[in-house]
């Protein structure tokens, strides 16, 4: 059996025995810890549906009188939200497939290859992920704005393009990959990144599918940059339209929460597509 | 030569990653550094007096001692709900596939929104949680107002045991069966297989799910920024709330940079003590 | 006074490193000549608050892009949306052409700084628009430091009104509403039942504002360092507060949030029977609430009768493309018969005084409401925004309000530590 199929191994029957406790017990808590997950969530279809009186009575309203599916059009009507969607589809789209191209490719240097400087560049890269963006946003935000990027698809992308947690999480995942496949394609004669592309990217499907997953999702509901760095109407993300409901002194709710299940939807459409890389069978042995 | 040759390649690979850290991470950052070193203006230089200002400014003293209690509180109870549900849900109980996928639901929802809903919901006059409790005769929760940074924390918690579930999951998943055949010979109960089997081998998991949880706990901005704005007084102002306060409200970009600074050696600092006491946890076992 | 040479270290600790680099690596790779603004000639940007986005607005921008043959780009923001997004601007240079002010004294603020112009120049050259003549004092007063403007007032509002529900007053046995804080509390606690409360007290600190004036409380004097003074006046009104909702218990403690619609929300529902609060608040109450007989009066009487002065004003950033084009913006934006529109539209109430004495607003009774309240708003202390200390400081009075207010501190030993805070912080 080659080694790497470990990454997909589900093997229940060894799994059924490390659990200590009550079966009951653990269903019962499960049943309740998922209600609770999931009720809030479902709140917001409520919220979604309110009409405008309802959410200016005061009243928490448990379900409205009246449905106004009507609501998720007004959306589109107060403002370009087609658009908003395709830029943030636009951004976080492409910034998930540079993540794709450089961050296995980065974590394979930091796990199978040897060289001087390779643990002061990976302390360096880590040390990244310990600054809040804002912090360095200003400055960034001042050379893009020289550089005439300002509302432009290229200053919405560039400042994400890689980053420390997916190079790490990349290279926690080839670190359990064996050597011997690397060698005997070394001993065939293969190039370097030969083997990276031939050898270790296909045994990377379940890896690339979480970084993918979690990459769009980051980027999707990324805020505080696309706020900064666009000053033109179709330029903004569905993020920044959202807010647009917020009045001076009281939130339309209904149309936020509409707006928020929009926001939702790609999201879970590409949580469906990667759910089961992420929750059958993915193992981070390597994780360290 | 052939080292040579892959040192080379190695460094060719990286070049990209080291244009884009250098002008996007390591130069603003710098940038940064120097800004601290001057007054709000940026006009006259200051040198340290930023950084020995925070140390005696009761509020950022304030920010950074309640930031430490969110993290530990988020950390503790955030890796005790996530580990417990992927031990339940790494059986092969009917449902397992749903309910894993259900719990990580609120990892894929953007926080403004978690934010949003859950102020929504939490409002002791105006929220339906309040609503809920007086329809079966309980009495309503005002837990904003008394327990505020403990709700910063459950929200928290909720919005991210999915994400550690899954992680945890990965982890139980790459522990050898082999173990627990030779525990259960020697006589081992479950609870005993649980502490002395499950938990020692899941600390290279458990090392990554704190580590990356330290690290985003100590820079948690937008939850209490739009659930309380900080308040009630400064009771969920976090660090990286005040530090944006300090650079957006009060336009204080020195100070704001000598924060960032002192913020960025702290997490250094912990992260590197966590590394170093999970490896030898490591080497232990 | 920054002389020219540290002007420019500035700058360049400003774009830093970064731009010194990036600059010589952009000039390679980007169009040949680095923009500074992100926007062509022919664009016109605004930025503005995503509530005030009126439909009487609207025309008079469309039309304005139509009679320059301009692109109009007008965008909405959250209040503190905006500030992030502006800051960002000044510090690098890219700016947009008109500005909607948050309050009073932020223009000067940002004047101060040269981030903003100051307006008299082109006001001077500009009679027909009457500013200052035409403008309630008061609005004018408060964005004027040391002889200039930084900013026109757009619309003129005042905190403290009191919304009172006619149904529940009269079935306490009130056919009148409070006029002295004495009475408020007498009805505020006959109308406290099961699950109605007599009021309802806001968690934003600026609702706190007609309180201490209606004691003559200044809340800072910055030339003499002195916040919320006389002391023992002030500690009567956030003790009055404090004691609505932990003494007498006519006012749920309100919840730490970024929303300040709770007591909006209360009211409509029937579970307030009075509230305090500003013009903003009528609209939300008759739309979502047709069936409450809503009053409305002028602010209580505690030592002396008053409010507190809100609206939001116009500025022009110092970098505008064309100063010109964007005064002329705001002569039509803040002409009598665009207030008129948008009050018609809103229920906003404006600073110019020919607007209040146009019958349709004169014979409006909450318009004459708003108007009585508008003459005794409390004069605001121009020295707090031209310290630049403004947010900084009310940041600090929000944490010791909140402390009051919700988690029920002891009064005069908040208010001392916040005295403290605000005087170490100027």
């Amino acid at each position: 059996m080659p080694p790497t199929s470990s990454l997909l191994r589900d093997s229940s029957i060894d799994r059924d025995r490390l659990f200590p406790g009550d079966r009951l017990a653990a269903y019962a808590l499960l049943v309740i810890l998922a209600l609770v997950t999931v009720v809030p969530l479902l709140y917001m279809i409520v919220l979604a549906l309110q009409s405008d009186a309802e959410v200016l009575s005061g009243d928490p309203v448990l379900w409205p009188a009246d449905p106004q599916w009507g609501n998720f059009t007004r959306l589109f009507d107060a403002a370009p939200f087609g658009r908003f969607f395709l830029n943030s589809f636009v951004m976080a789209g492409a910034i998930t497939i540079a993540h794709l191209v450089f961050d296995p490719l980065i974590g394979y240097v930091f796990a199978k290859m040897e060289f001087p400087g390779k643990r002061i560049a990976f302390v360096a890269v880590l040390s990244t992920l310990m600054v809040p963006f804002f912090v360095r946003m200003l400055p960034i935000y001042a050379i893009f704005s020289n550089l005439g990027w300002i509302d432009s698809y290229q200053g919405l992308i560039v400042p994400f393009l890689m980053d420390a947690y997916g190079i790490f999480l990349m290279r926690q995942f080839i670190r359990p990959l064996p050597n011997e496949l690397i060698e005997a394609a070394r001993v065939d004669g293969a190039s370097e990144f030969g083997i990276y592309l031939r050898v270790i990217l296909p045994q990377l499907k379940p890896a690339l599918a979480v970084l993918s997953l979690f990459t769009f999702v980051f980027q999707w509901n990324e805020f505080l940059w696309p706020l900064i760095a666009t000053s033109r109407t179709e330029m903004r993300t569905l993020p920044i339209g959202l807010t647009l409901f917020n009045q001076e002194y009281f939130t339309q709710w209904n149309l936020t929460a509409a707006g928020a299940l929009i926001l939702f939807l790609p999201t879970a459409l590409f949580f469906v597509i990667t759910q089961k890389f992420l929750v059958e069978g993915i193992t981070l042995s390597g994780l360290k | 030569m052939n080292r040579r040759r892959q040192a080379a390649t190695a460094w060719l690979f990286l070049s990209p990653a080291v244009i884009f850290f250098v002008l996007l991470f390591f130069l603003p950052i710098g940038n940064q550094l120097l800004t601290g070193l001057y007054d709000a203006d940026g006009v006259n230089f200051v040198g340290l007096d930023n950084f020995t200002r925070a140390l005696g400014d009761p509020e950022v003293v304030h920010s950074f001692l309640i930031t430490l209690g969110y993290a530990a509180g988020t950390l503790v109870v955030g890796t005790a709900v996530g580990l417990g549900l992927a031990v339940i849900l790494n059986q092969a109980i009917p449902g397992r596939t749903l309910f894993r996928s259900v719990l990580l639901i609120p990892y894929l929802t953007s926080v403004s929104i978690i934010g949003l809903l859950w102020r929504n919901i939490l409002d002791p006059q105006v929220g339906i949680l309040n609503r809920l409790l007086d329809q079966f005769g309980l009495p309503g929760q005002t837990w904003l107002s008394t327990h505020p940074l403990a709700t910063i924390v459950g929200i928290t918690v909720w919005s991210s045991a999915g994400y550690t579930m899954v992680l945890f999951l990965a982890g139980l998943q790459g522990i050898p069966g082999l173990y627990y055949e030779a525990a259960r010979i020697d006589g081992a109960g479950p609870w005993r297989r649980f502490f002395s089997i499950t938990l020692p081998l899941l600390t290279p998991t458990t090392l990554f799910v704190s580590i990356i949880g330290l690290i985003s706990t100590l820079q948690q901005f937008a939850l209490p920024y739009i659930v309380t704005g900080g308040g009630p007084g400064n009771a969920t102002s976090l660090y990286a709330h005040r530090l944006f306060l300090v650079a957006f409200n009060d336009n204080d970009f020195g100070y704001a940079s000598a924060l960032s600074v002192l913020l960025l050696l702290v997490v250094l600092v912990l992260s590197l003590v966590q590394l170093k006491i999970g490896d030898r946890a490591d080497a232990a076992h | 006074m920054p002389a020219l040479s540290s002007l420019d270290r500035r700058s360049f600790l400003r774009l830093g490193l970064g731009v010194t680099v990036l600059g010589a690596v952009g000039t390679g790779c980007a169009p040949a000549t680095p923009k500074s603004g992100s926007t062509d000639s022919r664009t016109f940007t605004i930025y503005w608050n995503a509530g005030h986005a009126y439909k009487a607005y609207q025309q008079v921008i469309d039309q304005f892009g139509k009679d320059h043959d301009l692109v109009m780009n007008w965008q909405k923001f959250q209040w503190p949306d905006l500030t992030t997004k502006l800051t960002a601007d000044f510090r690098s240079g890219n700016v947009p052409d008109l500005v909607e002010e948050v309050s009073a004294g932020t223009g000067t603020q940002y004047g101060l700084d040269r981030n903003v112009l100051a307006l008299d120049d082109l006001a001077k050259a500009d009679p027909g628009f009457g500013f200052p003549d035409d403008f309630i004092t008061a609005a004018v007063s408060a964005r004027q430091y040391e002889g200039k403007t930084y900013s026109i007032p757009l619309h003129l509002t005042a905190n403290g009104l009191l919304f009172y529900n006619k149904g529940m007053l009269s079935a306490a046995g009130f056919d009148q509403p409070p006029a002295t804080w004495e009475e408020f509390l007498e009805v505020a606690k006959a109308t406290t039942k099961d699950k109605v409360s007599g009021t309802s007290l806001n968690s934003d600190f600026s609702y706190s504002a007609p309180f201490y004036n209606q004691q003559n409380v200044a809340f800072s004097n910055v030339s003499a360092k002195q916040f919320l003074e006389p002391a023992a006046a002030a500690r009567v009104a956030l003790q009055y507060m404090q004691d609505l909702v932990f003494t007498h218990k006519v006012s749920p403690a309100p919840v730490a949030t970024t929303d300040y619609s709770g007591p909006q929300k209360l009211f409509s529902a029937q579970r307030a029977a009075m509230f305090l609060s500003g013009p903003w608040d009528i609209g939300p109450i008759r739309q979502g609430s047709p069936d409450i007989d809503l009053g409305l009066t002028v602010p209580l009487t505690g030592t002396t009768q008053s409010a507190s002065m809100a609206g939001g004003g116009l500025m022009i950033p110092a970098k505008a493309k064309d100063p010109k084009l964007s005064w002329e913006l705001i002569t039509r934006l803040a002409a009598v018969q665009t207030e008129l529109a948008a009050s018609k539209e809103a229920g906003m109430s404006m600073p110019r005084k020919s607007w209040a004495a146009d019958p349709s607003v004169a014979s409006d009774p909450a318009m004459g409401v708003i108007a009585k309240a508008l003459a005794i708003v409390a004069k605001q202390d121009v020295g707090l925004s031209a310290s630049g200390k403004a947010a900084q400081i009310n940041e600090l009075y929000k944490k010791a309000y909140q402390q009051i207010i919700i988690q029920h501190a002891p009064v005069e030993a908040t208010l001392a530590d916040f005295r403290k805070q605000a005087g170490a912080a100027l």
